[in-house]
């Protein structure tokens, strides 16, 4: 039994020579070149051991080997491992003395059994039914944070809570001055799409003058929240998340328990509170830059002149319909915070663990603000305002 | 295949260095962390950059690494030993001949630190990545290996630190030891000739930590490499180290060298003898 492979630049090089009971592997060549690396010289040696039970020993000379490194270790450990499964003795005397010392310690180690979920395939039915699980386990951790989020207003309101109000200025800096750009671009240009889908439509039936009615009637109720808690979600829920999120990698959420403090006291109370806080007055100040979008197109599409336009919208904005609004974003306000510190606060301890939780307060926040607005809006109407 | 030559930048006659750092100064934020930093590193060395904190050891690794780039001065390695390591890249230079790693243009440092690997503090593994995945990553990106064979020597560098049958763990299910195992298994994936080690005993208890050293001193052995370690950890230094610098933080500079075992008794520093011996002369 013989084989052969070979080349004549110093590329790996190997031979297998079958002289009765001793198998002789003899390699040569620069081994350390990874394109030409022979994988097909495992797959060799493998079907010479299985075909023969005659062989007893694999005598391996490495004299000619004039450059290697692990891939070739790789090939005589797979080696090691088929003489010791067929009970065959593998002569290391001509390899170099380093190569014996890496086998030796690579073979020394008991291994570990394999992982339970490696190569696991899970159903469609263990998916869903998992997901499920997930889900209501989801719901379960936002009710418990939700009642521990309650229990320390409770304590603050009886003074009773450590509670850093400078950090609650901060938040409300942070969460308010600071989002006053994107509001206003967004919220603006939200009016003036509405102002202008109303003004094509209005103008069928000569009702031009009504867009002030309904941009204005709109923004106030629902729009203008709606679109401000997105943003605050996107923007504001998702640093919640990632701050905390991070301070739980880096235990500092560990270090405030140890030193009795809560971190719902301590991190999550001036988030909530200032997020409250500043969600109505964005939303009040998202109500007037999306009137002025919607004045904009009046003017320029319509010819309706300021005075006109904001004279309709005094007439039909009730202070029911701002009352409505406020309250909206006090709720929307409210999701966003809960949503962005939960997450943050139940975040796992890796770098991906936060991304996943960042991404998940956005989504979640998101999701339940439209729910919440679908939910609120029939409540207001049967309630009559 | 590069086809270009690269210049000599320094020579020397006799020594046996494989790593040469010459008049280095760093800083930071402008302010001077280390200036005029000469020392030499043998191959099969383990050499330890040792000081107290804040002297600026983890920041001459990253200068030496690749990481941060020194304000002057340079670090030139081997071209005999970088040529005989690297057989993608026609770098076969004059016996003794070295080349500035910081002088060199990007895309021959680039090659030149491929032959490195180095391991941080906190073991910096990937933790969306399995340990298989986290030492294989290298190998997948810049070797033409068939994904088996990757497959193969990632697990063998495992099984070499300790690790076999832990290929399919996320970093998260591990201890901190067996991170930092990771961590060296993952330095070595390309079988470097030199390997940087910051602070690899730091954070772990004294059996693990133990461990840890007979694992350099073996890999040393038996792989042939050069390792320079950033520690302050006495009982590390005195087991592994037989070369080593001191970096001060009040003079800015290297107030000793050599090997760590005569430093306790034979240096003339007195700041030295004293952290060798754990403060007792203080």
């Amino acid at each position: 039994m013989s084989k052969e492979v070979s080349d004549n630049n110093n590329n790996p090089h190997y031979s297998v020579h079958s002289e009765g009971s001793v198998l002789q592997l003899e390699l040569s060549g620069d081994w350390i070149r990874d394109e030409q690396f022979p994988d097909k010289m495992d797959n060799d040696l493998q079907a010479i051991l299985c075909a023969s039970s005659e062989i007893h020993s694999v005598q391996v000379n490495m004299q000619k080997v004039t450059a290697w490194n692990s891939a070739l270790l790789t090939s005589i450990v797979s080696l090691n491992e088929l003489c010791q499964k067929h009970d065959v003795d593998i002569d290391t005397r001509q390899m170099p003395d380093e190569m014996i010392r890496l086998l030796k310690l690579a073979m020394d180690v008991d291994a570990r059994d394999s992982r339970k979920y490696q190569g696991q395939r899970s159903t469609f039915l263990y998916t869903v039914g998992n997901n499920a699980i997930n889900a209501v386990k989801e719901v379960g951790d936002v009710m418990a944070f939700l009642r521990d989020v309650s229990i320390a207003f409770f304590n603050l309101l009886r003074g009773k809570s450590v509670y850093r109000s400078a950090d609650t200025w901060l938040i409300m800096q942070q969460t308010g001055a600071e989002a006053l750009p994107i509001v206003s671009l967004l919220n603006f240009l939200v009016g003036a799409i509405l102002g202008y889908i109303g003004a094509m439509q209005l103008e069928k039936f000569g009702a031009e003058i009504f867009i002030g009615d309904m941009v204005g009637v709109s923004m106030t109720r629902e729009i203008a929240a709606i679109i401000t808690a997105i943003i605050m979600a996107g923007r504001s829920g998702a640093a919640f998340a990632a701050q905390l999120g991070t301070m739980k990698v880096n235990e500092e959420i560990d270090a405030l328990k140890s030193m009795g403090l809560s971190p719902i006291e301590f991190l999550v109370l001036p988030r909530m509170i200032g997020m409250m806080l500043m969600m109505p007055l964005l939303a009040v100040y998202a109500v007037f830059m999306g009137v002025f979008g919607g004045a904009l197109v009046a003017y320029a599409v319509l010819n309706i002149t300021l005075e006109q336009y904001l004279e309709v919208v005094i007439k039909s904005v009730s202070l029911n319909d701002l009352v409505v609004g406020i309250i909206m974003s006090v709720v929307f306000g409210s999701i966003v915070a809960v949503i962005g510190c939960q997450k943050g606060i139940s975040c796992g301890k890796t770098a991906e663990a936060v991304g996943a939780s960042t991404t998940s307060a956005v989504v979640t926040a998101t999701v339940i603000i439209f729910v919440s607005a679908a939910l609120l809006t029939v409540l207001f109407g049967v309630m009559g305002i | 295949m590069s086809t270009k030559e690269p210049e000599i930048v320094h020579k020397t006659d006799s020594s046996n260095a494989v790593i040469i750092v010459k008049d280095m100064s760093m800083s930071y934020d402008g302010q001077i962390i280390q200036k005029n930093l000469n020392f030499s590193i043998n191959q099969k060395d383990i050499f330890v950059i040792m000081g107290n904190s804040g002297s600026g050891k983890s920041t001459l690794m990253k200068a030496m690494t690749g990481l941060n780039r020194p304000d002057s001065g340079d670090v030139y390695f081997s071209c005999d030993f970088y040529a005989r390591h690297n057989n993608n890249v026609d770098l076969r230079m004059v016996e003794k001949n070295y080349r500035g790693f910081w002088q060199s243009d990007d895309t021959v440092r680039h090659k030149m630190m491929s032959q490195f690997g180095v391991m941080f503090q906190n073991g910096a593994l990937f933790s969306s990545m399995t340990l298989l995945e986290n030492v294989s990553l290298r190998l997948i990106e810049t070797t033409r290996f068939s994904a088996e064979r990757i497959r193969k020597i990632a697990a063998l560098k495992l099984a070499l630190v300790g690790l076999k049958g832990f290929e399919h763990y996320y970093p998260s299910e591990i201890s901190g030891g067996m991170q930092k195992r990771v961590s060296i298994a993952r330095a070595m994936a390309m079988d470097p000739p030199i390997l940087f080690f910051d602070e690899p005993s730091a954070g772990l208890d004294p059996v693990s930590s133990k461990q840890l050293d007979d694992l350099l001193l073996e890999l040393r052995d038996s792989m042939g490499v050069t390792m320079v370690v950033v520690t302050h950890e006495l009982d590390s230094i005195f087991s592994i180290a037989n070369n080593s610098i001191f970096l001060d933080h009040g003079q800015k500079t290297i107030i000793a060298s050599g090997d760590p075992k005569k430093l306790v008794t034979e240096c003339d520093n007195e700041q030295v003898r004293a952290f060798l011996s754990r403060g007792k002369n203080i």
